[in-house]
């Protein structure tokens, strides 16, 4: 994609994403005298896991100690959402104090190239604005899979990741919810609710226990990981203790409700059936990157078989295959936080290395963040085998919504596949499905996991839907602003496909 | 339905060193209705904790938020005009937020005549 | 013989001839690439468009009409087999203009079209205030408009859709991800080498490979001086209807969104957006309805436009290969009503010289010889 046009201001690094892999590439830059600019569209710094981290300023706290709070909110907030919260503070701190020209709020909805440079466009307060960079790292980060099933679509249906927002932002959590799925991530939220006195009615585990390719995955880094292994299993016991009602195994599930949630129904083991009653639900299946930018490059992405998703494809320096964009964090692939960090520094430094700037010094550290990412990324592999996504166990049953924006059910999806489509691009012209706003973030999966398995192709020959700009929807105005010649009759004319014999 | 903890209520959360009293509350309007909310809460936050859980409608089907990290587009309200995300829309004082409402329509159906607000020409 | 016709490409031109063969009774055998392939059948504007067609051309501005009156009946036959309405709506289209000048002249030019057509070419002029009566949402800035009431417009995928469905539904073979490589003459018939190494055989052989055609279609004696000609889309959110008429730069469809388009460009094969048009598309386009000022962007698009030299469509049968026919246009939207219920006729005539459908005369490649 080209950008073509001049931009407002220029910097020698732009990074896209102030999560904990955005937050190190541009502290790391600009300890080394670096231009850098910092993008994200939230309020604050921090990224999914340590958002709005920033807001529980440092007044309220007892000498940089993050475990120190002066009052007695401080310390039920540090019980409620966890430590592991908490340890974001130095990042953001670092970052507060960096030389980075950081912008928040500001949405970034189209990345291009413009000759050597990247010039990336965004969007704060319905203001458009331009900045061309020497060399990009997106550190754009994950977002949840889609989970399809069915009255998924409901009001008071959320997804976990949305009831942690809720908590962490604004304290906010609910009685009377049913969480629905599997991974780690839906457990600590259950302990969550359950620190937060709102225990959930029940845990729907879609997950099916240990099996053998997942510990194999494990032995080789399973010293470097003991701790979150063992906060995993006593979070589970945390959960039953507590006298959540947990099904595991469950298939079959359906949400009920008519304008609004009111209960659950599933299968779990041993074949039995359940119907809860709740007023909300959460769901969660785990995570996958964020591609919508490199894919809108029409950079080289890959199927990744263990993961069930697409994700760039990298060196070990991050660097995306076009030379002078990286991609840092879980964009890459999933790695989860700490190592996020440490691979955003990784991209920095290389990054740095090829701006001229004298790197030798942190060869050394080099090798050993290659070394985590690589062990981060085996961790993760281990996780997606123990709670494999729904989908690649059960079927989207023909009536489930796919395409939330513009509901498409699945049956629709299957016709296409009659009707000779190979993939979701001609899919998305005959039904619509992955035109809405959302640009298809939450269908896009499940479409390809659909066409594959009705056509009997293996998941990595299904591509993805073509990303266009903007990357996420703004207004005419803030478009028709990046306009820079005065509008003339004769572009009125070359705009217009109906004048054939005007050439 | 979703109420604020605690911790929350007293000042950890904010930027400024503003205490969670009265000062801190505002009122919008949602579809007429007045909602309370705190200041720095995004209008998808103050809704939920309104007990609001319906933002629009789309094709028929009713919609509320999903994701509420500005992925989804599910939580789409109509604020000055135009559509924006609830979720990642803070409130302010006296702000009118309408639900979000979209019919299919087919090209058979005329546009509409009445006055525009927006179009000061003529 | 595999089959009596194969028909290479299945965009809105290879689908619109294969249901027409179809529906006259033929074996047909519709050979299409994949899902990312370049396909001007997935990014158009969906307008059933008279105006401008033509104007220093009356052949083609007849050939146009002709299509844009089939089309009603098109789009019934099309909705009663299929089930599904393709929002055909053909109450006229404007030409919009902001100034007196561009207006003008462009006035001065349908007139002359009009003589050539002996007097029929049923347009009228609207004055800024007679437009915003007909639009109330028109901006002041527009001078006025050229409301032509042969136009219209439709979905343009939907389309698609019905006619890959009814052309499979009507027995045809439909095969996809099957890119051609390679067609040769036989003794009786024609060879088709797919991609992947098979071999297929058909008495005839209709070319409709949009750009592909540019290295097909010299393999059984055509010229094809095709080129790429892009075009950038933007496409709005869903809003209340507010447009009542398509333009040639706006429309409402069906769904609610706003289309805005389409500019030109030569780009090659790029079929990337790029931000310098579609800024200006979308300044174009607040000038004409403020009110989209505030409208969502959803998405902005490129696709390429399949041009010959002169703009003009293509249907010539091969001098060298009887029975292997090349068909190409610009505005196989337009024209799918045409292609669909007259071009058989032509395809299926024994007669090897002149086409049978006076028409056509007119489009042959002898107009490219020097
Ligand atoms: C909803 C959710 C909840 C999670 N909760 C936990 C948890 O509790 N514990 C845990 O260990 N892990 C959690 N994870 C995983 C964790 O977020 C990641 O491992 C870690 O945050 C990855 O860091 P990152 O820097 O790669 O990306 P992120 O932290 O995700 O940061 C990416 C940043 O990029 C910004 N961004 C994205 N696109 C754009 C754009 N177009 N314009 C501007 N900015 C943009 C986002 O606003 C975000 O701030 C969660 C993930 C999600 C999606
Ligand atoms: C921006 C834009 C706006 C437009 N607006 C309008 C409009 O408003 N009204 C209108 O009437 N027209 C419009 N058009 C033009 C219209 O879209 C085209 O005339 C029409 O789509 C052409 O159809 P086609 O089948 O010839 O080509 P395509 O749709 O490009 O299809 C060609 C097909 O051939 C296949 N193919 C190519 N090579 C091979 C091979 N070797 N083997 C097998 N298959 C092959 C391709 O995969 C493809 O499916 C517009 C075009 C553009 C780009
Ligand atoms: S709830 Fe998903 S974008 Fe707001």
């Amino acid at each position: 994609m080209t950008a073509n046009a001049a931009a407002d201001s220029s910097f020698e690094l732009i990074v896209i994403g102030a999560g904990p892999a955005g937050m190190a590439a541009a502290t790391t830059a600009a300890d080394f005298g670096c231009s850098v600019c910092l993008l994200d569209e939230q309020p604050t710094a921090g990224g999914q896991i340590y958002r709005s981290l920033s807001r529980a300023g440092p007044t309220n706290r007892v000498n940089g100690d993050s475990g120190a709070w002066k009052n007695t909110a401080g310390k039920q907030a540090i019980e409620i959402l966890g430590k592991a919260y908490f340890s974001g503070l130095p990042l953001i701190e670092k970052l507060s104090a960096a030389n980075v020209h950081t912008v928040h709020g500001a949405c970034v909805w189209h990345v291009g190239l413009n000759g050597e440079d990247g010039v990336v466009t965004y969007s704060r307060q319905q203001h458009a604005s331009r900045i061309s960079g020497r060399h990009i790292i997106i550190a754009s980060g994950a977002m949840e899979r889609p989970m399809p099933l069915p009255g998924w679509t409901l009001p008071g249906v959320l997804t976990a990741g949305a009831g942690q927002i809720l908590l962490k932002t604004d304290g906010l959590a609910t009685d009377n919810s049913v969480l629905i799925g599997t991974g780690p991530l839906l457990y600590y939220f259950a302990t969550q609710l359950i620190r937060s006195g709102c225990k959930p009615k029940a845990l729907i585990d879609t997950g099916n226990g240990v099996n053998r390719t997942a510990i194999r995955e494990l032995l080789p880094v399973a010293l470097h990981y003991y701790r979150p292994l063992l906060t995993g299993l006593s979070m589970l016991s945390q959960i039953k203790r507590a006298g959540v009602n947990c099904y595991s195994g469950a298939s079959a599930i359906e949400i009920l409700g008519d304008s609004r949630a009111s209960g659950v129904r599933c299968h779990y083991t041993g074949g039995k059936q359940i119907n809860i009653d709740c007023d909300f639900v959460f769901m969660h299946d785990g995570v996958i990157p964020n591609t919508h930018i490199s894919r809108s490059l029409q950079l080289r992405h890959q199927w990744n078989s263990v993961h069930h998703y697409h994700e760039p494809a990298i060196n070990d320096g991050a660097v995306s295959s076009q030379s002078n964009i990286s991609i840092a964090g879980d964009g890459s692939g999933i790695i989860g936080a700490e190592a996020s960090a440490q691979h955003g520094k990784l991209a920095s430094l290389t990054a740095l290395k090829s701006l001229g700037y004298d790197t030798e010094g942190q060869s050394k550290n080099r090798q050993r963040q290659i070394n985590a990412v690589g062990r981060a990324r085996q961790f993760q592999r281990f996780l997606a085998r123990l709670y494999p996504p729904l989908i690649t166990t059960e079927p989207v049953a023909d009536n489930t919504i796919v395409c939330r924006c513009e509901q498409v059910t699945a049956a629709e999806i299957k016709r296409c596949v009659e009707l000779g489509c190979t993939g979701p691009n001609q899919t998305k012209a005959y039904t619509r499905c992955g035109m809405g706003p959302c640009q298809g973030r939450y269908c896009g999966l499940t479409v390809a996991n659909i066409i594959a398995r009705e056509s009997n192709l293996p998941a990595e020959t299904i591509g993805t839907f073509r990303v266009r700009s903007p990357l996420k929807p703004v207004t005419i105005a803030e478009l028709a602003s990046l306009a820079d010649t005065p509008p003339t009759h004769t572009q009125m004319t070359t705009a217009t496909h109906t004048n054939d014999d005007s050439r | 339905m979703f109420k604020r903890l605690h911790f929350a209520n007293q000042s950890v959360q904010t930027t400024e060193p503003q205490s969670g009293t009265a000062d801190d509350e505002i009122t919008f309007s949602f579809n007429q209705q007045v909602v309370t909310a705190r200041r720095g809460d995004t209008v998808a936050t103050a809704l939920l904790l309104n007990n609001i859980i319906r933002f629009g409608q789309r094709g028929g089907i009713d919609k509320g938020p999903f994701c509420l990290m500005g992925a989804c587009y599910e939580c789409l309200v109509q604020v000055n005009g135009r559509s924006q995300q609830a979720c990642m829309l803070e409130a302010v004082q006296d702000m009118q937020v309408m639900p979000l409402i979209l019919c299919n329509h087919d090209a058979d159906s005329p546009a509409t005549t009445e006055h525009d607000p927006d179009d000061n020409s003529q | 013989m595999d089959t009596e016709f194969a028909v290479v490409g299945g965009g809105i031109v290879g689908l619109s001839v294969a249901y027409g063969l179809l529906c006259s009774g033929k074996r047909v055998t519709v050979y299409d690439e994949g899902d990312t392939a370049i396909r001007a059948s997935r990014g158009n504007f969906g307008l059933v468009w008279v105006q401008g067609k033509g104007q220093n051309y009356p052949p083609y501005a007849r050939w146009t009409r002709r299509s844009a009156r089939a089309w009603p009946q098109f789009a019934q036959q099309l909705a009663q087999e299929s089930g599904t309405a393709l929002n055909l709506q053909q109450r006229g289209g404007y030409s919009i203009h902001l100034t007196e000048q561009s207006l003008a002249d462009k006035v001065a030019s349908y007139e002359k079209l009009r003589v050539a057509l002996d007097d029929d070419y049923p347009f009228e002029v609207l004055g800024h205030n007679a437009i915003k009566q007909e639009e109330p949402h028109i901006g002041p800035s527009v001078a006025g408009a050229i409301l032509h009431h042969e136009d219209g417009h439709v979905n343009p995928l939907m389309l698609l859709r019905t006619l890959a469905q009814l052309v499979r539904k009507r027995g045809a073979d439909v095969i996809t991800d099957a890119a051609v490589t390679r067609l040769e003459p036989q003794a009786s018939g024609y060879e088709l080498q797919l991609q992947n190494k098979q071999v297929h055989r058909a008495e005839k052989i209709v070319i409709c490979a949009g750009l592909g055609a540019k290295t097909l279609a010299p393999m059984l004696g055509f010229k094809a001086p095709i080129f790429a000609q892009r075009g950038q889309v933007l496409i709005t959110e869903k809003m209340p209807p507010f447009i009542n008429r398509p333009s040639g730069e706006i429309r409402q469809v069906n769904e609610g969104g706003v289309q805005i388009g389409a500019s030109s460009e030569l780009a090659g094969l790029n079929d990337s957006e790029t931000i310098d048009i579609t800024a200006q598309l979308a300044r174009n386009a607040m000038l004409m309805y403020p009110k989209l000022a505030s409208a969502s962007l959803l998405r902005s698009w490129a696709a390429l436009r399949i041009m010959t030299p002169d703009g003009y469509p293509i249907y010539q049968q091969s001098t060298t290969c009887p029975g292997a026919f090349y068909i190409t246009c610009h505005s196989g939207i337009t024209l799918a009503a045409a292609h669909a219920l007259l071009l058989p006729e032509w395809l299926c005539s024994r007669d090897h010289g002149e086409p049978s459908l006076p028409s056509l005369s007119a489009f042959s490649e002898a107009r490219f010889n020097v």
